[in-house]
């Protein structure tokens, strides 16, 4: 399910000294005429820092004093990094809301993010701690112009082919961070029985890439979906909810249709479970309660399979919340990673909000569907003492069917 | 004044040629336009229960005449 919702017009860069383009002007003035501000109220730094400037409509009516003259380009040097391009604002501004459906206007924060932070960077005005962003980039990079083996190393001893009608894709944040995930992923489809194959070489997607250099990042996706075409592809498998939303809502605006299914591991393992293919032999007599990922939630309105999962567990205490709660919540980490190493403070104050509020309903362990999430909170529990396991999901589905990850 | 509107798989949409003077509309699917009208239901159903327990209190007659 492809999800296309953007703006033709993002793609003329604002420039110093020019005049921004008259569509974008009016754009941003949708938003600054509203001033009902619902996307201030639930916006996870705005709650932490209580600056207007930087919610949705600060980011929009900057923009717009900037094409009526007001302000310099370089004033907004570090504004956009205090996005976490989770997209609670988008889907909650009345614009989109009550009028999206309608006009086929929405308000596009995230995007508008990612163009301003592209079109800064592009005139050498890089937001401060630009630094660490561009050196997991070039990491990145690296991996990317590096040897296949290095790319599919996570997957050792699982004897996983690089073909199949059906195929995992594994991001490199999972591949080298976060191993235990795809690990968990391809024992879990093992187990039920399923063929399936992964790329010898997968390509960078990382958002830090998106959001600096879209031509390079546009590159390597037409790479990925044509490596993952020519392995046979029908049905691909994301194991990462930021790369999902790449994926299904950004992949198809630079490369057209598809030519396969994108589906997210929690739907596939839904099925799965429901199908009756994976069954539980073990216990996980724990209380949970669950993070929904903002790029699957928020971006892609999926919210659904975590929650039949966690059901399905034997001995589960689950407190599961509603998924519109949860449009109030970020890990701390963001959709682009930028903003954890920009603003680790502010990154550190939306983790400890989330895990408090973990806490408050009673759960011992904080069940998440996102690498970057599971790491965040790790490293929020570690500093901040609060006592609550973040554990991924998947991780907890291996280990009732009893698979040692 | 009245919009000129259609309908369309379920929803109301505005007549595109309403929208080529001003406001321009952007690039959107029909899967873009089934997410906003499922948030949109999610978020009122949500904004009712938080609500629908409960009576708010009218002004007494005190309080009207203060
Ligand atoms: S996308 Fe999220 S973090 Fe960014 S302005 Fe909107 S609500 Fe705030
Ligand atoms: S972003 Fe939306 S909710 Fe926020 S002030 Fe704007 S138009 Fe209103």
């Amino acid at each position: 399910m492809e999800i296309l919702s953007y703006k033709k017009f993002y793609e003329d860069p604002v420039k110093k000294g020019e005049k921004v383009d008259d569509e974008l002007s009016k754009d941003c003035y949708n938003v600054f005429a509203c001033r009902h501000k619902f996307c201030r109220e639930w916006c996870p730094d705005y709650v932490e820092e209580g600056n207007e400037s930087y919610t949705s409509y600060g980011y929009h009516t900057g923009l717009l004093a900037l094409s009526r003259g007001n302000g310099d380009l370089s004033e907004m040097k570090n504004a956009y990094i205090h996005c976490l391009e989770c997209g609670q604002c988008e889907l909650k501004c009345p614009n989109t809301m009550f009028g999206g459906d309608f006009y086929r206007v929405t308000t596009t924060t995230v995007d508008l993010v990612r163009k301003m932070r592209r079109d800064l960077h592009a005139q050498g005005i890089d937001y401060d701690g630009f630094e660490e962003v561009q050196k997991t980039i070039d990491d990145f990079k690296a991996h990317d112009a590096g040897p296949d083996e290095d790319l599919t190393s996570w997957a050792a001893g699982l004897d996983l082919p690089f073909e199949g009608e059906t195929m995992m894709f594994v991001d490199y944040y999972n591949a080298f961070q976060t191993r235990e995930v795809p690990i968990a992923a391809a024992k879990i489809l093992k187990a039920a029985g399923v063929k399936f194959g992964i790329l010898k070489h997968p390509h960078i997607t990382t958002g830090e890439l998106y959001e600096t250099d879209e031509d390079a990042w546009v590159d390597a996706a037409k790479k990925n979906v044509e490596a993952l075409k020519e392995a046979g592809a029908k049905t691909v498998i994301i194991v990462n909810p930021h790369e999902y939303s790449y994926f299904i809502k950004e992949y198809p605006r630079y490369v057209g249709e598809l030519p396969f299914d994108v589906v997210f591991i929690t739907d596939y393992v839904n099925d799965l479970i429901k199908a009756g293919t994976i069954k539980f032999v073990k216990p996980y007599n724990k209380k949970v309660t669950f993070h929904d990922p903002c790029s699957l939630n928020k971006l892609c309105g999926n919210y659904k399979a975590p929650r039949e999962i966690i059901a399905a567990l034997p001995g589960t205490h689950a407190e599961i919340e509603d998924p519109v709660l949860q449009w109030k919540y970020c890990c701390g980490n963001g959709v682009s990673s930028a903003f954890r190493k920009a603003l680790p403070d502010v990154s550190y104050k939306i983790g400890v909000r989330r895990l408090k509020h973990a806490n408050d309903v009673g759960a011992e362990v904080l069940l998440v569907a996102c690498p970057h999430c599971k790491d965040m909170f790790a490293e929020t529990k570690t500093k901040s003492g609060i006592n609550i396991e973040p554990v991924h999901i998947l991780e907890v589905v291996a280990y009732c069917m009893g698979i040692e990850v | 004044m009245a919009e000129k509107v259609i309908k369309k798989s379920d929803h109301y949409e505005v007549e595109p040629w309403r929208m080529t003077g001003y406001i321009h509309q952007q690039v959107m699917n029909d899967a873009a336009i089934q997410k906003i009208m499922q948030d949109k239901m999610m978020y009122l159903t949500w904004m009712h229960k938080q609500e629908a327990g409960r009576c708010l209190p009218g002004y007494t007659k005190e309080e009207l005449e203060s």
